[in-house]
């Protein structure tokens, strides 16, 4: 059985649960770590290992899951906007891996506080570095997270400077 | 055909109304109790009510009836006998006031100005708007029927402290000023107030006249000005709305003495347009024509769009901040390094934040690519999910 290691981090708990709604995934119970796993075929496993961003994360976990880790996963919400200084404690693992390991910024918006987003915002994502895209999931549209989904396997091919993040 | 329905508190009045008011140009329907009155205008397509004659008690009565059988939007009219009776139900809803004795000629001619009132969709639709209607101001009304009549009287125009006074000799405009405006200057800014009390008392005027013109001609000029003003207060922003100055940096754009500096800074803490129309000399649609400029230049806000404008600042200042700081945290990191690097990186910067937990990780991972076997899997498990 081949397994994929995904570190996720929400900045607000239960972000998961609702990012994954309509996804089989099931909770691992007897696990030390808060895990989800998604069964693909019964060869392949994805396992998600969640931590709030407002905790340290545990050495063990990064340990643990660490040769086999194949995506990064990060589920910010626009009304927490404020906090977003503690992503900044993970800075170092952003360091380490973005230039092997892709990155997903997985951003939930409401847009009744955030206002319009452009479509094209939403549907292209952003460029944040070579592996890692900014993703903004509108929660009201009931399956743009699957569409997040999908993408978070293959990052697209946005061209370098199209759509940039990190020219905002 | 004009359906009325005469409210009749005196039978004396019966025979001369009927005489008056008959087929082909009104259908008539009278009786003296407010409950039949109230019954018909269930029953009946009702034009007006005229209370006849009318007293301060029963024009009430009538009011309250309406409006507790929600059908405030029936229109009446009072003809009353004494002219106190006349200025007591001047702040009445009453569509108008008639005085009688009257010539019938006149009295007719009087009566269908309003009734063509009341067939007008706008001013049938709702008592309430007439006051603000383009085609009525209370003191132009007033105006009217004091020329009509002949009478010399004395109206004084207040509101929130300032006030003016116009003397009507024989029915003709003999003088006018509020605060320091004069004669017609003073009789526009009167005419335009939109919510000043006016009291007339009819009494002997001993004033010079300082009006040359004519008065139906001041009073035709005046009902063309209030309808201009009205237009541009409804083209411009609602009157009772708060006017404020965008930027306090604009006021240095207009020298001191421009009506547009004025204006901008009676809003620095905020003003609405009726108030400004209220406080400022200057000719109203002067002032209006510049408030719609400062508006339009977004030199002056709207309480509303000013709401907006900083519900939507805020909007888009929540998600560039949220780009802003994803960004950065990735642009600083975003450097190519080899794996190699990376590992040196870690040895030399392990540090763990205590005991129990450190942020960087013993292993490095070899790489995040997933083969082509597995990724192909794996689109073709969310696409069966997305059907």
């Amino acid at each position: 059985m081949k397994i994929i290691d995904v570190l996720l981090f929400e900045q607000i708990q239960g972000l998961f649960e609702k990012f994954a709604q309509g996804i089989p995934v099931q909770k691992v119970e007897d696990s030390r770590f808060r895990v989800y796993r998604l069964e693909i075929d019964p060869l392949l496993v994805i396992l998600f290992y969640l931590n709030e961003m407002n905790n340290k994360m545990p050495a063990y976990l990064v340990e643990n899951i660490g040769p086999s880790l194949k995506r990064i996963v990060w589920l910010l919400d626009d009304q927490q906007s404020s906090d977003l200084t503690t992503a900044e404690g993970y800075e170092s693992i952003i360091k380490r891996y973005d230039n092997l390991i892709p990155s997903a910024v997985v951003l939930r918006i409401d847009e009744s506080k955030i206002g319009r987003i452009p479509e094209n915002l939403i549907k292209k994502s952003l460029y944040l570095g070579d592996h890692s895209r900014l993703h903004i999931w509108n929660e009201a549209e009931g399956q743009d997270s699957l569409r997040i989904w999908k993408s978070i396997w293959s990052p697209s091919d946005l061209p370098a400077g199209m759509n940039t993040a990190n020219s905002a | 055909m004009n359906n009325l329905i005469i409210h009749l508190l005196d039978e004396n009045y019966r025979e001369e109304i009927e005489n008056l008011l008959s087929p082909p140009h009104y259908l008539i329907k009278m009786t003296d109790e407010l409950s039949e009155v109230i019954s018909l205008c269930q029953t009946d397509l009702v034009d007006l009510i005229i209370v006849w004659p009318a007293n301060s008690l029963a024009v009430a009565d009538l009011q309250v009836q309406l409006k507790k059988n929600q059908m405030e939007s029936i229109p009446y009219m009072a003809v009353v006998r004494k002219p106190p009776l006349f200025q007591e139900l001047l702040n009445s809803r009453c569509l108008d006031i008639i005085q009688i004795p009257l010539p019938k000629k006149e009295f007719l001619l009087l009566l269908n100005q309003n009734l063509k009132l009341v067939h007008s969709p706008s001013k049938k639709s709702s008592p309430d708007d007439q006051d603000n209607s383009i085609e009525s101001s209370n003191l132009i009304n007033s105006l009217n029927r004091l020329n009509q009549n002949r009478e010399n009287a004395l109206i004084t125009v207040t509101q929130s402290g300032h006030s003016g006074r116009i003397y009507v000799s024989q029915g003709e405009i003999a003088r006018a000023n509020f605060r320091a405006l004069e004669s017609i200057d003073a009789l526009k800014k009167m005419v335009g107030l939109l919510e000043a009390d006016t009291t007339i008392h009819l009494t002997d005027v001993q004033e010079e006249s300082d009006t040359p013109e004519e008065t139906t001609r001041v009073l035709s000029d005046l009902k063309d000005f209030f309808t201009e003003q009205q237009r541009y207060i409804r083209r411009t922003v609602s009157d009772k709305e708060t006017l404020w100055i965008q930027d306090e940096d604009s006021l240095k754009i207009y020298s001191t003495g421009d009506i547009r500096r004025q204006i901008l800074e009676l809003c620095r803490k905020g003003e609405s347009l009726y108030q400004l129309l209220m406080i400022m000399n200057q000719d109203n649609l002067e002032i209006l024509h510049n408030v719609k400029e400062l508006l339009q230049k977004r030199i002056l806000v709207a309480e509303s769009s000013r709401e907006i404008d900083e519900k939507e600042q805020q909007k888009k200042s929540i998600l560039l901040l949220i780009l802003g700081k994803v960004g950065k945290i990735f642009r600083r990191s975003h450097k190519n390094k080899s794996k190699g690097e990376i590992e040196s990186e870690v040895k030399l910067e392990d540090q763990p934040l205590n005991e129990d937990h450190k942020v960087l990780p013993e292993s490095i991972p070899e790489t995040g690519d997933l083969d082509s076997d597995t990724r192909k899997k794996i689109d073709n498990y969310f696409k069966e999910i997305g059907q």
